[in-house]
């Protein structure tokens, strides 16, 4: 059976990136949050009110945790054009058989896949460490929705610096002081209440994995899959803005750096 | 199709700010040639390649390969053709095969008859013993190796090589070179390959384009080039003056006598011949020389005489950012 070129092309992102590297990246690091944050500060924060009643730490934990699959899975999508075009890849793909348009399809995919793929596995640690998770198809469909959107929204975000930025040291550096700033001042991992610097609140309520989070939060611990049409919108509209600009820039880049 | 592989008419290439970096070129390159391009950095070589291999549009003129027009058949030229660029682009995480295995992939080529491909490729340059270590083992010469053969997965009838020696040390650049003729004469393959080394080009290549300032200056064989040169040097010390001007005219066949100091560079037809006659004149007319010199035509005086280095020597700071300008552009 011929497969479409951008699904050849997500074949060969998925291969390239299985080295343990971005496997630990990707699995790793966010199982340990699972892990180690969630038993470590399941005996300091007993419980975390919500709208049906207190969770526990580990049941608001999990969805933070997803959510941030879809910012990890985006940046290794994005980042993959950086890559390609420091090491003469992306020249070489363009002279093979595919459009531009399949190369752009098929980091989208693989961001797409990486991330729910992530997602499962961090809800199946969930439920192993006693996470509290409501899995039903109607919340399932929804989530995987969230995702798609989340992360095509930090693969398009993660593209536009693929594209503008010609350092490495740049590149780097912008996208490991952009993860810990959008990681840590989201709800991923405790709760926005009064007592939450204004300043904090404030970037919480401008960062997109906020809204990413609280959809999945909706969907999965709070069981309140149309309280996550709210947020699910707000991502939505901030990522047809950010696809539209990525897919400008895209189209003009230079095959190399 | 015609009996050229590749035919370009007034094949341009504008950058934005009007830089010029390809100025009409007309090309006709034959199936099975290895067609060499030589030319200064920012000369429109590379640019040439890039239009050619579909991965920059032209602004204006025509250009074929195979048969199919470059930039509406863009996806049946690539299907066509492969492409060694000059970075190592070999995932350094996976084994020889699998970066052979994905190309495959990329054009959909079956499992079977693409895995015995990849074995006779390894083969050919003699890589099959370490198909299956990976590619981070690799010495610089084994990558370019399998550099060689990713471009060869899709069985390309054209294949454009980019400095395929670059930075090579001097055995591993000769083994290159071996390959490379393997790949025309065992695949039939026509090669078109850029590059610095002019030994390279006189080596591997069936003609020769020299190209400078987004101009084509002269295709042809390397020994029509040298040819051009019109002869051999006959190089004489003296020690005096006076008797270089008495050399300067030993025999009708010379051709512009260039005095400097206390050398005399004497241009003729054949310094094998020509050289006994002088010996036997200097001899005649008590001329000693100090020192005697023949230096035949080389591809060396052939691109500097054609591409004028002192000039860019004069002008050296100018013409290197020229060419770095231009390599940012073509990216």
């Amino acid at each position: 059976m011929k497969l479409p070129s951008f699904v050849r092309l997500t074949v060969r992102n998925i291969r390239v990136n299985m080295d343990p590297g971005t496997m630990m990246f990707m699995l790793g690091l966010p199982a340990l949050y699972l892990a180690v944050l969630g038993v470590m500060f399941e005996g300091l924060i007993t419980s975390v009110p919500g709208p049906n009643g207190p969770i526990s730490y580990i049941t608001f934990l999990a969805p933070g945790i997803i959510g941030m699959q879809a910012l990890t899975a985006g940046n290794i999508g994005g980042g993959m054009l950086w890559a390609d075009r420091r090491w003469g890849m992306f020249e070489q793909i363009l002279v093979g058989p595919f459009r531009r348009i399949d190369y752009l399809m098929g980091i989208m995919l693989l961001a797409v896949i990486f991330s729910v793929t992530g997602s499962t596995i961090m809800a199946a640690l969930a439920f192993y460490t006693s996470a509290h998770l409501f899995v039903t198809p109607a919340n399932i469909i929804l989530l995987f929705i969230t995702l798609a959107i989340g992360t095509t929204f930090f693969s398009s975000l993660f593209l536009i610096f693929a594209v503008k930025i010609k350092s490495m040291n740049a590149y780097n550096t912008i996208t490991i002081v952009l993860f810990f700033f959008l990681d840590f001042a989201s709800p991923s991992f405790y709760p926005i209440t009064s007592k939450t610097p204004v300043a904090l609140k404030a970037f919480i309520d401008i960062n997109p994995l906020s809204y990413i989070v609280y959809s999945a939060r909706d969907i999965l611990s709070y069981n309140q899959p149309y309280s996550s049409l709210g947020p699910l919108l707000v991502i939505f509209i901030i990522t047809m803005v950010f696809l539209g600009l990525a897919v400008k820039l895209y189209g003009n880049v230079q095959t190399g750096v | 199709m015609t009996e050229y592989v590749i035919e370009t008419t007034d094949l341009r290439k504008t950058y934005p700010g009007n830089i010029m970096a390809v100025k009409g070129i007309h090309l006709q390159i034959k199936q099975g040639e290895i067609f060499g391009f030589l030319g200064p950095n920012g000369a429109g070589k590379t640019t040439t390649i890039k239009m050619l291999s579909t991965s920059i549009t032209p602004t204006s003129g025509f250009a074929k390969v195979m048969g199919y027009d470059i930039v509406r058949d863009s996806m049946q030229v690539r299907r066509n053709i492969g492409v060694v660029p000059q970075d190592l682009t070999t995932d350094e995480d996976l084994k020889a095969v699998e970066n052979l295995r994905m190309v495959a992939r990329f054009y959909d080529l079956p499992n079977g008859p693409s895995n015995k491909k990849i074995d006779e490729l390894l083969a050919l340059v003699d890589l099959a013993d370490v198909g299956n270590h990976y590619v981070r083992t690799f010495s610089g010469g084994m990558r370019k190796r399998l550099e060689l053969i990713m471009g060869l997965v899709n069985e390309p009838k054209v294949l454009f090589l980019d400095e395929p020696t670059l930075g090579l040390d001097v055995q591993t650049r000769a083994k290159m070179w071996d390959y490379i003729k393997k790949i025309r004469s065992e695949l039939g393959v026509t090669i078109i390959l850029t590059t610095h080394y002019l030994e390279e080009a006189d080596e591997l290549s069936d003609r020769i384009c020299i190209i400078d300032h987004g101009n084509i200056i002269t295709i042809g064989t390397s020994a029509e080039l040298k040819a051009s040169l019109k002869g051999d040097t006959i190089i004489v010390e003296t020690k005096d003056e006076e008797s270089l001007k008495e050399i300067s005219g030993f025999s009708e066949s010379v051709e512009e006598p260039i005095i400097n100091g206390k050398e005399i560079r004497l241009t003729v037809k054949d310094a094998d011949s020509d050289l006994p006659l002088l010996m036997d004149f200097m001899i005649k007319n008590g001329i000693t020389p100090m020192k005697m010199s023949v230096q035949k035509p080389s591809l060396d005086q052939v691109f500097l005489k054609l591409t004028g280095n002192e000039i860019r020597e004069e002008s050296g700071e100018s013409a290197f950012k020229q060419a770095i300008n231009m390599r940012r552009l073509r990216k």
